[in-house]
């Protein structure tokens, strides 16, 4: 039986386009998610195997000099034996690519065209990979598996999808079953889940934006073939949470801010990354919008987003009939032929409603 | 229409405070924070409720806060106004979370809250949509009008010029399209546009997000060039690995080569070692003959031999000298010997002389004597031939020829026979001659031949004599009896001399018995100390033979000790082999060669790892460009939308604003023209309004004039009077209440009384209600005797 840790996606050097972090943050969490990385590297000091099931880092983004960092801390945990497979984000494609630029340590060992299976007889082990070698793949790349002694733990480490028919190396669940591997570290989606006991999503070991709220980490355990015993370890530094708030008019910009700050604890909110959706109707002459939101509560967060869905409290209805012969009651005839849900439109409605109506109330 | 009735029970400062108005002109008098105000805005919070207008859940204005009582928690009221007969009383709460509004008939008490339109949004029913029929902004801006105190006429007309034009466009009089316009592109200037790079925030942006995707271009470009130079940096390293490996190879092999050269040394100081050592166990045997010295034992053998010899020769002298003695018994008989012997040897002597002699010999004159005869035997041979020969010749000839042949010829012929003839005679004799010559000698020979056979016969008797066989078995007798005799003579000499020498020789003995003793040697056979002779050479040969092995050990140890040698070599069992000798030099030259290269390489090497690091730190990572970009081009779209937005809105209401110009303006103006035209009591024979909403008014044998040319009375009036029909036109009503609240503070007595008689003879149809600090309205009121109501706060 072999000792190991399971780990996929941690996307070293990603850069956040849709958590919208802005860029002091981003950093930040660029680094964060590497300092992770390496604590799992110090944790599986210990153990006979760590398993990194492709997306380690962001091809177009690391820098030669994170490399040999990564690698350095690879050689400090020598009775460690490393395997990794690249993913959809770091292919092996070329003599260029990212892998091959570096001189490895001795304890790790990548998976590639060339290299698809690694034994190691002091474990009785065999390491089944797929790399990949392009951007997309289409094909079910694991029937071309085969597993040759099954009197070896056998583990096969693969990133694809095992849920959908997709671009990204779709895996059918009863043929991946029926290959008989003691365990399959899988990659690629980003929450984790346990297939069956043997077939496992780690997920991604920090969530990468607010889709991926819930818990991240790792998975690590015994593999034999009697037996399995992997769990799912919460390794993550933050988590992303997202929440609905309703706003009344009635509310002072002071009554916002506290509601914002009192949706956690002061513990969690130095911690953790959270989104808050503003709904509801809000004061017109309050002026506010996400950004001034943010500046007045981010030194309360680690980090804190708003989208601003609130409508500003026109009774478009009312307007409408206490003006139906002016030109405040003619514009929003007009504007109620357009599709308000088209921001151009609903700009253009309340702006020039506020205008009108800021002169007729002068 | 008209407000009979307030009452306020909780508002303000007021409580219980009930205030009555009647028809036509109400003057409230009341001095400065009197409570006017709060009267005033009473009847607007009784009408409307202090709700912020146009708002889809309910929100309270400012007025709402101020007007809340202080000490009580009641904050309510009631208004009681009539119209055409019926009174309806308005009880209003306006206390927060216990706001009510009910409508009664004041006649009958039936609750009528029901006939009002209910406002779902302040939950309660609207009270001035039954009757008054217009909201609260609308209000504020018509029916009630205050803070007229601050303008001049100028700014009267203005006011009404801006309500035409705004009416004009907006079919609102307080609606300036045109303001509206400038705040929406005040919007759009403060976003700023795409050209405006400096100074707009959109246009910083776009600018911004340009140079964004510069620096992302570049940083790929970077991270490309990184890729390609790390390539390269890696098959260096490459190379300089094999470098290594290939130093590490020559190294080898001049390890190998130095622990052959050590083994090779090794070996010989072993072999070296173990000479030494077997010479030192050979020396060990015999080294007590350190203690001798050579020359010692060399006198010592010399002494022994000599000693021996001299014992030899003593006791060959005493032989001798017994042999003398002895032989010399002998000699008696061999002297009388002697001399016979004598005798016989000189007949011997004689007898050989003659024998000699006779054997001396004819043989050679016989020999050449034959010869000779031989000779001429041949010649005269030779002769007869030649005479046959030429016999026959002739007389081939003379058959041949005949007798052609002359005498000559025969006479030649007969001479040559002659010749030879001649010849043949000659060597006949001469050869006879010889031929007796050789008989004599025949004869000589045999007399010779038997003296000879006497001679021997005798030599035989003297040789049997003396029982020898030749002569010199007879020398040699007499020379040993000669000799004996010299002998014997010698002998006795001898004898003397011997016995002396053997006194001597025995005195010598002795001495040297002695010095052997003194020498420390014990006699011992010569074969001993030659031994022993031959062992201190041998080991001072030893001795030197160590030296020198010992020299030869030091020279292969060179600089190095055994014990170093050991060390290089302890590993390694083989036996050393040699290598070609210049070997060594060729691999020290490959190392040093191969070590410059190795310099270079790494100077290359590091030079392109900068090169590598220098790279990546110039720029920025391509996650943090390619962030800000999407950041700023967020913010790019939010600000494009809104201009998007900004602009359509004010398209769109300089479209709206247009047709309603185009349609509702004539209109207006007509209505504005029959006002003015009603009011002038001066006779105005036309009145136009321009473009600019400006009224000219021509009037009769006058020049056109604009308004403001007017006395200020007129234009008090103009205004009011385009003011009031701007409000009818708006709220299509013409009863409705008219509340003036301080306006007239400014106004001086005569224009005060200008405009208290228009409107009390304009509005005599409707309340007028008037709020004042002053007492004079009251005065001008009392002296024109105009009906009031007087109302004192």
């Amino acid at each position: 039986m072999v000792t190991c840790i399971h780990v996929a996606d941690v996307h070293i050097g990603m850069s956040f386009r849709k958590a919208s972090f802005g860029n002091d943050f981003a950093s930040k969490r660029r680094k964060e998610i590497k300092e992770s990385f390496y604590n799992i590297i110090d944790r599986v000091r210990d153990k006979d195997f760590l398993f990194i099931s492709g997306d380690l880092f962001e091809e177009e983004n690391i820098t030669i000099k994170e490399l040999k960092e990564i690698n350095y801390k690879f050689e400090q945990i020598p009775n460690t034996k490393i395997l990794i497979i690249s993913g959809n984000h770091d292919p092996i494609v070329d003599n260029k690519s990212n892998y091959r630029l570096i001189n490895w340590a001795d304890n790790v060992y990548i998976f590639d065209s060339n290299n698809k299976k690694y034994d190691f007889l002091e474990h009785n082990v065999s390491v089944y990979g797929i790399s990949w070698n392009k951007k997309i793949i289409r094909e079910e790349l694991i029937d071309e598996v085969v597993i040759e002694d099954y009197n070896k733990i056998n583990i096969l480490l693969v990133h694809g999808d095992i849920y959908n028919k997709s671009d990204y190396l779709p895996i059918s669940k009863d043929k991946l079953k029926a290959k008989g591997f003691d365990y399959v570290a899988m990659g690629h989606i980003h929450k984790h889940e346990f297939i069956t006991e043997r077939i496992a999503y780690c997920g991604s070991l920090e969530p990468l934006d607010f889709k991926e709220t819930g818990e991240h980490g790792i998975i690590e355990g015994v593999v034999a073939k009697e037996f399995v015993d992997m769990k799912f370890m919460p390794m993550c530094k933050r988590e992303f949470l997202q929440y609905k708030f309703k706003l009344t008019n009635e509310m002072m910009l002071d009554d916002i801010i506290n509601e914002i700050v009192n949706v956690d604890t002061k513990e969690n909110r130095s911690k953790n990354m959270y989104r808050i959706i503003l709904e509801g109707v809000v004061d017109r002459d309050l002026y506010f919008d996400e950004y001034i939101i943010k500046d007045m509560v981010k030194a309360d967060f680690a980090y804190i987003e708003f989208v601003d869905k609130t409508i500003r409290d026109y009774d478009l209805e009312k307007l409408l009939e206490e003006n139906s012969d002016n030109i405040i009651g003619l514009y929003i005839k007009e504007m109620l032929n357009y599709n308000l849900e088209e921001e151009v439109n609903k700009i253009a409605l309340y702006i020039g409603l506020e205008a009108l109506i800021n002169e007729k109330v002068k | 229409m008209k407000i009979d009735n307030l009452l306020l029970l909780n508002f303000g400062k007021f409580e219980n405070k009930s205030i009555e108005f009647k028809d036509g002109i109400n003057l409230v008098y009341g001095q400065n924070e009197s409570g006017k105000s709060t009267i005033h805005s009473f009847i607007e919070g009784m009408l409307y409720g202090f709700f912020k207008p146009y708002v889809k859940v309910k929100s309270y204005n400012d007025k709402y806060e101020k007007y809340m009582p202080w000490n009580s928690e009641k904050y309510n009221g009631i208004l009681i106004y009539e119209k055409e007969g019926n009174r309806y009383r308005v009880e209003r709460n306006f206390m927060k979370r216990k706001e009510q509004v009910e409508v009664y008939d004041d006649i009958t008490g039936e609750n009528i809250t029901y006939l009002y339109k209910y406002n779902s949004i302040i939950k309660q029913c609207e009270v001035a949509s039954k009757d008054f029929n217009i909201n609260s902004t609308v209000y504020n801006n018509t029916i009630s009008i205050s803070q007229l105190s601050n303008k001049t006429d100028k700014n009267l007309m203005k006011e009404v010029k801006d309500s035409l034009v705004n009416l004009g466009e907006s079919k609102s009089d307080n609606i300036s399209v045109k303001r509206v316009v400038d705040v929406l592109n005040k919007k759009i200037d403060e976003i700023g546009t795409q050209g405006r790079k400096k100074t707009s925030p959109y246009g910083k942006l776009v600018q911004n997000i340009e140079e964004l995707l510069v620096e992302k271009q570049k940083a790929i470009g970077v991270s490309e060039e990184v890729r390609e130079k790390q390539t390269i940096y890696n098959e260096s390293v490459e190379i300089l690995s094999q470098m290594y490996a290939y130093k590490r190879r020559l190294e080898e092999e001049k390890n190998n080569y130095e622990l052959n050269n050590f083994k090779y040394k090794y070996e010989q100081i072993i072999n070296i070692k173990e000479e030494i050592n077997n010479l030192n166990v050979e020396l060990k045997k015999i080294e007590k003959c350190r203690d001798y010295k050579v020359e010692t034992i060399d006198e010592v053998i010399t002494n022994i031999k000599l000693l021996d010899k001299l014992k030899d020769d003593k006791i060959t002298i005493e032989d001798q000298i017994s042999g003398f003695r002895k032989s010399m018994c002998d000699e008696g008989n061999s002297q009388i010997n002697n001399i016979n012997i004598q005798k016989d040897l000189i007949a011997f002597e004689a007898l050989e002389n003659r024998k000699n002699y006779s054997n001396k010999s004819n043989k050679e004159e016989f020999d050449e004597l034959n010869g000779s005869k031989h000779k001429y035997l041949k010649k005269r041979n030779l002769g007869i031939s030649m005479l046959i020969i030429i016999t026959l010749v002739e007389i081939c000839i003379k058959f041949l020829a005949g007798n052609s042949l002359g005498t000559n010829v025969f006479i030649g012929y007969l001479l040559v026979v002659i010749i030879f003839c001649l010849y043949i005679i000659i060597c006949n004799s001469k050869y006879l001659k010889i031929k007796s010559n050789i008989k004599d000698l025949n004869k000589e020979d045999k007399l010779r031949r038997s003296e000879l056979i006497s001679i021997n016969e005798e030599i035989e008797y003297i040789l049997k004599k003396y029982n020898c066989y030749e002569k010199d078995q007879l020398y040699e007798i007499r020379t040993s009896n000669n000799y004996n005799d010299i002998l014997i003579k010698e002998r006795n000499n001898h004898i003397d001399s011997l016995n002396m020498q053997k006194e001597k020789m025995i005195e010598n003995i002795t001495k040297i018995c002695a010095i052997n003793t003194e020498a420390g040697v014990e006699y011992k056979a010569i074969d001993d100390l030659v031994k022993l002779k031959k062992n201190i050479f041998k080991l001072e040969k030893i001795v030197s033979e160590i030296d020198n092995k010992q020299i030869i050990l030091k020279n292969i140890l060179g600089e190095y000790s055994i014990e170093f040698i050991e060390e290089k070599i302890k590993h390694s069992n083989s036996k050393a082999d040699q290598l070609a000798i210049n070997s060594i030099e060729e691999i020290n030259n490959n190392v040093e060669k191969v070590n410059d290269d190795i310099i270079a390489l790494n100077k290359k090497i590091s030079k392109q790892e900068q090169e590598v690091l220098n790279l990546e730190r110039g720029t920025r990572g391509i996650a943090e460009i390619t962030e800000e970009i999407e950041e700023k081009t967020i913010i790019k779209d939010k600000y494009e939308t809104e201009l998007a937005g900004i602009n359509l809105s004010k398209n769109i209401i300089e479209k709206i604003s247009k047709n309603i110009h185009k349609d509702f303006a004539p209109i207006l103006n007509s209505k504005v023209l029959n006002a003015v035209k009603n009011i002038s009591g001066e006779n105005i024979s036309d009145i136009k309004i321009t473009e600019n909403m400006e009224i000219r008014v021509a009037k009769k044998m006058d020049n056109i004039k604009t308004v403001e040319s007017f006395s200020s009375g007129t234009i008090d009036q103009i205004y009011f009077a385009l003011r009031m029909s701007i409000n009818d036109i708006i709220t299509k009503n013409s009863d409705l209440p008219i509340i003036l609240d301080d306006c007239f503070t400014q106004y001086d007595d005569v224009r005060l009384k200008n405009i208290l008689k228009f409107i009390s003879n304009e509005y005599n149809n409707r309340q007028v209600i008037i709020f004042t600090c002053h007492n004079r309205e009251r005065e001008i009121l009392n002296e024109n005797i105009i009906d009031y109501n007087y109302i004192c706060i």
